[in-house]
């Protein structure tokens, strides 16, 4: 390809900025925020605007601990997305809600950048340009006719929150992808780079909030008036900086009634959360420690100690982030709130449509309703679809990171897709067997797609292609299978998980525990406790999809 | 929900008040096997007790003349500790001897030698390679696990300086900084050392009545559950002691106490304002006492081959190598070629392993030997310096 694509890995997976503890949820920082927090919010249970209003000066104190500076980021998608949602829906915007809204993004910025607004008196600046751009898109869309309003108002909200997406996220990745190939063709391109850091989670929230102002264009639900309960729902701290993504047909109107607060979903969130810690800070932390060394150095290891390796990124991934979308949806939960499910046993898919319906689902879905089906979905017959699965996944793998190797990934996923499109599985799995034959079935499918699936993390996690290359090299090399030091490290941490998803997938219920005995039940949940007492691993290991 | 054990599975209702008395009677036994084969079989803990009482002098001291042993997956050691609270096989006359030369190590777990038995301990390596080097010199151990730098200054008032060293040998590590905030025994008051506790003994109290039961001495060098409780138990304490003398420290002096060191405005006040504040009284005191002193730097082992040094991160601004006598392993431990060597142990508390004590010791041996830190000259140094330049 002629392009150094390591250091584009680089970029993404190092060049970013600590993650302050607070942002963490299984540190001490945030269960200290946490307590006082949810003790104030229970305090507040019979006043819904104060506890809404706490939710969202919450959600900014917990992203502001990272980094004030892109608050600013947020409350810009927010304030657009409030106006362009009223606008999508075809609605005239009052000179009251313009000025609200210009006051939420001024104040707002001022308070968040106050401290420390000698230093970032730009970005001050840049909220001051934005609202002042703001005032000439309104004066421009009050003339327009009610459908190209609403035309006019979706395209803002696109070319804001994307164009956040692309100078935070892509400028550095495409101009010094540029700035390489153009070297390779003999011409010096130079500029000045922007090492900004990458805020985080903001692939989640400008999704979210993009989704929002989409749904009232297609006219599948109401815009609100309510600009705190729109901000609270943006910025709801449990999900705001990995998801999951949630759309707002879904998590908006919950804010707009009183939330149930009982003793059994207290408890029971709780316990979702502890099993989420369990798989983050147990489970993937420690893998991290195999996975890390496989991949930092694939040319110094055995060919059994590489797949060890791979089998540890593979589980560390899954549990790294199912692990944190479990942990959201816990606090969520005690606050009174339900999100959506995430993860749903994708290692136990035997196709790639399976598989996502099962990983990362609010992203899978999201690509699928505003993407795929914005492509035009199947309606093109064969050829056209294959493209719209290959595209949507391609700009799927871009979604999570601005690396080369996730370009590859995501190409690599709309093939698989593709083929097994082509291949009619799904549908050949679709056809009743004997019930021998229906589980051999199963299994061969399984293991041969759960192999797919790791040389899909392998592509992912590879630092450049370069690595990626030597460790796909050392793999099939068969280079002493002697050294499996790290294997029963491996076994000690996944055979607990998959006895634990075999359950689920035998009781069809991600929370089965009130379907075994109290006496089970109970020494399931001594295990994690036990575990998240004895097993958490000690170092900083932030969640992979913090860089997304 | 949570009260269904108390129930009968079937019909729904509450057991008997008997039944239910006995299954919150057997509950936490049950927990307590149920946590300790659970530690056994996934968790392999460390078992790491410490043997420390309450000494006259307000601060930890060793409890004399205990024996205990160390077990992790990678060790199983005996520590014993002489009738005068030092790790030593025999006592030292406080009256040092004609022509002896003394050299006082000051530390915390890892100068005491945990994880090692003593023959492989930082002091007993320094003292034969001093030997080696024809510089016979008897070392005593006063570290005690736990110890930052402002026990040391206390310790070296009352237990050091009666034995007349020549020589004050002081560890430094990263958890020095926030130890001497933890401790409390000193402060800085416009950049000035005072000292403000008058005691030390966290947790003291309540382990001395334990320790006169012979089944808690037993649990706490067999019993892998208790282990974790205790470690989990004193870091939350740390945890809280240490805000809560940050607080105070913040609230007594608002301009300083912040412990960081990138805010823009100087501070006077910060841990390693107070660090560097000690340690120039530990010089002062062994200079005021006819002693030499030298700071020997433990590097943080949590990620090898990625080690690092309070020297170069936290302290950088201070400049220690330029005013200090100063002795560290960096340069041998981050050799490309020393990189799958093991200087710490990974599976118990991340302690030196017995090469790290030597390379330690070699580098310290070097530093007294090269800056003839020693009163006793005229030997032949060149096994010592060999020996640590092939590291």
């Amino acid at each position: 390809m002629g392009i150094d694509a390591s250091s584009d890995a680089a970029v993404s997976l190092n060049k970013k900025t600590r993650v302050l503890p607070l942002v963490l949820f299984h540190t001490s920082t945030f269960f200290l925020f946490f307590a006082i927090f949810i003790a104030l919010y229970f305090g507040l249970h019979k006043f819904l605007t104060a506890q809404n209003l706490l939710v969202l000066v919450g959600s900014y104190i917990f992203y502001a601990a990272w980094d004030e500076r892109f608050l600013v980021l947020i409350m810009a998608s927010t304030a657009t997305d409030y106006i362009a949602g009223l606008g999508a829906a075809g609605r005239q915007i009052s000179r009251r809600v313009a000025l609200k809204t210009a006051a939420f993004l001024l104040i707002g910025s001022g308070v968040a950048l106050g401290a420390t607004i000698a230093e970032s008196w730009q970005f001050f600046a840049a909220v001051v340009v934005f609202v002042g751009a703001g005032a000439l898109a309104l004066r421009h869309a009050t003339g327009l006719e009610e459908a190209s309003r609403r035309k006019f108002w979706m395209t803002i909200s696109l070319i804001v929150n994307l164009g956040l997406l692309a100078v935070f996220k892509y400028f550095n990745f495409f101009a010094d992808s540029l700035a390489t190939l153009a070297s390779g063709a003999g011409l010096e391109l130079t500029w000045t780079t922007l090492y900004i850091a990458l805020p985080v989670g903001i692939s989640f929230y400008t999704f979210q909030t993009l989704s929002y102002t989409i749904d009232i264009y297609r006219d599948r639900m109401k815009p609100t008036e309510k600009l705190m309960e729109l901000a609270a729902y943006i910025a709801f701290f449990p999900q705001l900086v990995a998801g999951p993504i949630e759309r707002a047909r879904n998590l908006l109107p919950q804010f707009f009634k009183r939330r149930e607060i009982t003793f059994e979903r207290i408890t029971s969130g709780a316990m979702l959360f502890a099993w989420g810690m369990y798989k983050k800070a147990v489970i993937a932390d420690n893998l991290s420690i195999i996975a890390n060394d496989a991949f930092a150095s694939p040319d110094t290891m055995t060919s059994a100690g590489l797949w060890l390796g791979l089998i540890a990124f593979t589980f560390q991934i899954y549990c790294d982030f199912s692990g944190y979308s479990d942990m959201a949806r816990g606090i969520a939960r005690i606050m009174g709130f339900d999100l959506m499910v995430n993860f749903r046993l994708p290692y136990f898919s035997r196709t790639p449509s399976e598989f996502w319906r099962g990983w990362h689902i609010s992203l899978s879905s999201w690509l699928r309703d505003y993407l795929y089906i914005g492509l035009g979905g199947n309606r093109g017959g064969g050829l056209l679809t294959y493209r719209n699965l290959f595209l949507t996944m391609l700009l799927g793998g871009l979604w999570h990171g601005a690396a080369w190797t996730f370009v590859l990934w995501g190409a690599y996923q709309g093939s698989v897709l593709v083929v097994y499109r082509i291949a009619h599985i799904d549908q050949w799995l679709a056809r009743p067997l004997s019930p021998v034959f229906e589980f051999t079935r199963s299994a061969i499918t399984m293991a041969i797609f759960f192999f797919l699936t790791m040389i899909g993390w392998l592509i992912f996690r590879a630092n450049g292609l370069d690595n990626l290359a030597t460790y796909f090299d050392g793999l099939f090399a068969m280079r002493a299978l002697g050294d499996t030091g790290s294997l029963t490290t491996v076994l000690k941490f996944i055979v607990p998980l998959v006895i634990v998803q075999i359950l689920q997938a035998h009781y069809k219920k991600l929370e089965f525990q009130f379907d075994v005995t109290p006496f089970l039940r109970y020494n399931m949940y001594l295990f994690v406790l036990f575990s998240i007492v004895a097993l958490t691993y000690q170092g900083e290991v932030e969640f992979i999809y913090f860089d997304f | 929900m949570i009260v269904d054990i108390f129930k009968n599975t079937t019909s729904g209702r509450f057991h008997s008040p008997g039944k239910i008395a006995l299954i919150l009677l057997c509950a936490p036994i049950y927990i307590l096997i149920f946590g300790e084969i659970f530690m056994r079989l996934f968790a392999g803990v460390a078992l790491m007790p410490r043997y420390v009482t309450g000494g006259d002098d307000g601060i930890r001291r060793n409890i004399p003349n205990s024996a205990y042993s160390q077990t992790s997956q990678e060790v199983d050691i005996e520590i014993r500790v002489n009738s005068q609270g030092l790790r030593a096989d025999r006592d030292f006359p406080l009256q040092k001897p004609e022509g002896t030369c003394r050299i006082a190590v000051l530390g915390d777990s890892f100068f005491m030698g945990y994880e090692v038995d003593i023959e492989n301990s930082f002091s007993y390596l320094l003292e034969s390679k001093l030997a080696d080097a024809n510089q016979p010199c008897e070392i005593l151990n006063f570290s005690v696990s736990g110890f930052g730098t402002a026990e040391y200054i206390v310790s070296m008032e009352s237990r050091v300086l009666p034995f007349d060293p020549d020589l004050v040998i002081f560890e430094l590590h990263q958890t020095d900084l926030r130890e001497n905030v933890i401790s409390n025994l000193f402060t800085l008051d416009d950049g000035q050392l005072v000292r403000t506790g008058n005691n030390y003994l966290p947790a003291i109290a309540v382990r001395d009545k334990l320790m006169q039961y012979a089944i808690y001495r037993w649990l706490i060098e067999h019993s892998q559950l208790y282990s974790v409780i205790r470690e989990h138990a004193g870091k939350t304490v740390k945890q809280l002691l240490l805000v809560k003398n940050t607080v105070k420290n913040y609230l007594s002096n608002p301009s300083g106490a912040t412990g960081n060191s990138t805010d823009t405005a100087p501070t006077q006040n910060s841990p390693e304002d107070l660090l560097h504040a000690l340690l120039e009284r530990g010089r002062q005191l062994s200079n005021e006492n006819n002693a030499e002193f030298l700071l020997v730097d433990i590097p943080n082992g949590f990620d090898p081959p990625n080690y690092y040094s309070v020297l170069d991160i936290e302290m950088k601004d201070y400049d220690l190598p330029a005013n200090f006598h100063l002795a560290s392993p960096m340069n041998v431990f981050t050799r490309p070629e020393n990189s799958k060597k093991k200087y710490y142990y990974q599976k118990g508390h991340l302690h030196l392993s017995i090469e790290g004590n030597r390379v330690v010791a070699d580098v310290a041996a070097q530093a007294i030997l090269s800056k003839s830190l020693l009163a006793v000259t005229g030997a032949d140094h060149s096994d010592v310096e060999r020996a640590s330049t092939e590291d």
